[in-house]
């Protein structure tokens, strides 16, 4: 973290930090964005903040966090959404489904496609992250990953089962789905 | 069609939150995400009364105190990020929220710079400014939807050039913003599960038939 002490806080000197940068409309949006979402200006608008407008805490045009405390301003380098995202891929393939059976060196689930259809898939045990051993279970939902990333500019293929992690329901969520189903379930006609 | 190079995902939530509460330690505790999610280089940037800042192994967060953002550059990863707000905000569900922009942002290239031009002036014409501007470009074109009162969503389209994909790289984004205050008895879970595959599918059927368009011409 720098301590550097800065000027900025008008939104006309944002606007003018932008020349050392080349994606003026990114940042321009970032800039439009981050005020209008302040709620301290008026889309497109120029004009000073004043002290009483300004918040305690704002982002300029250059990638800082700007922290007014203590009466001065705090320069907090940020990361740039907008450069370099550290992982991406549009080569991939990605399934849903839920563990079936356990066995001593695998397991047995069922892998659903976004179409609905499924299939029955065994994979090594070994394919299970430590980290997600608390979770592994006959039933437990996983997603697995496989595609070609781009981790930090290099091309890697990867082959990842990921448990699914979700915060339980609150008791009235629950009752209401139940409450649906049991309508759902008194609709159908058996016969 | 034109596959995107990159397929960047942005789930917003306007409100009123607590920053300090939302950081990787309360995410790991809570079983939300796995240790090694968060153990990486400097992913904490701050983490304050006022902000929370830091990236997961999948996303970025940034909490203000009227603003929940959560983005992430891999589409195979989407899912992960739905299930993470979904659990924060179960976690959290007293939070009182305005609105929900689940926002898909498509980054493609376009092969020469004459077709690069080509889009941009296709998209808005240019001949209104020839005599006033000096070369006039399109930096950046936001469309919106005409505001109805009665909407639960409102689409806005943004078009500019790509940050991430460069040279000749256009970014295409829909914000696909819920008014979450409008719904009565929303949940923010229910709302983005219901929500989810319809904004999916909306800013994929904009995307196409935009390209579309633009390659008949």
């Amino acid at each position: 973290m720098s301590n550097t002490l800065v000027q900025p806080v008008w939104y006309e000197d944002a606007q003018l930090l932008r020349t050392d940068i080349d994606e003026e409309s990114i940042l321009t949006k970032q800039i439009d964005d981050l005020y209008s979402g302040y709620g301290l200006i008026d889309h497109g608008s120029k004009g000073f903040l004043s002290e009483q407008e300004a918040p305690s805490l704002y982002e300029s045009s250059k990638g800082f966090i700007v922290s007014q405390e203590l009466g001065y301003l705090r320069k907090i380098p940020r990361y740039n959404y907008y450069k370099d995202p550290s992982t991406i891929t549009n080569d991939y393939l990605k399934m849903k489904g839920f563990v079936t059976s356990i066995e001593e060196d695998s397991f047995k689930g069922r892998l659903f496609s976004d179409d609905g259809t499924y299939e029955l898939v065994e994979f090594e045990k070994d394919s299970v992250s430590e980290e997600d051993l608390p979770l592994f279970k006959e039933g437990a939902i996983f997603y697995w990953i496989f595609g070609l990333f781009t981790i930090r500019k290099q091309r890697k293929k990867v082959s990842e089962i990921r448990f699914q992690r979700i915060a339980p329901l609150n008791p009235n969520e629950f009752d209401s789905l139940m409450d649906k189903a049991d309508k759902l379930n008194e609709a159908i006609d058996w016969d | 069609m034109q596959k995107p190079d990159i397929y960047s995902l942005s789930i917003v939530l306007l409100g009123n939150f607590n920053p300090i509460i939302i950081n990787p330690h309360w995410l790991e505790l809570k079983g939300l995400i796995r240790a090694s999610d968060k153990d990486q280089e400097g992913i904490i940037e701050v983490v304050h009364p006022e902000v929370s800042k830091f990236d997961l192994s999948f996303a970025k967060i940034q909490v203000t105190k009227d603003r929940f953002q959560l983005d992430c550059y891999n589409e195979a990863e989407f899912i992960l990020c739905k299930d993470l707000v979904i659990s924060i905000f179960r976690y959290l569900a007293e939070t009182p929220i305005r609105g929900i922009g689940i926002n898909h942002t498509r980054h493609f290239k376009l092969k020469d710079v004459n077709e690069f031009k080509k889009f941009g002036h296709w998209l808005v014409p240019v001949e209104p400014w020839n005599d006033d501007l000096k070369e006039p470009g399109v930096l950046e074109l936001k469309m919106v939807e005409n505001e109805n009162p009665d909407a639960k969503v409102r689409n806005t389209v943004i078009i500019s050039p790509s940050g991430v994909v460069r040279p000749l790289g256009v970014s295409f984004q829909l914000n696909y913003h819920i008014h979450f205050d409008r719904i009565s008895d929303a949940t923010v879970d229910g709302t983005i599960e219901k929500h989810w595959e319809l904004s999916a599918v909306k800013a994929m059927n904009l995307y196409e038939n935009i390209l579309k368009r633009f390659q008949n011409e």
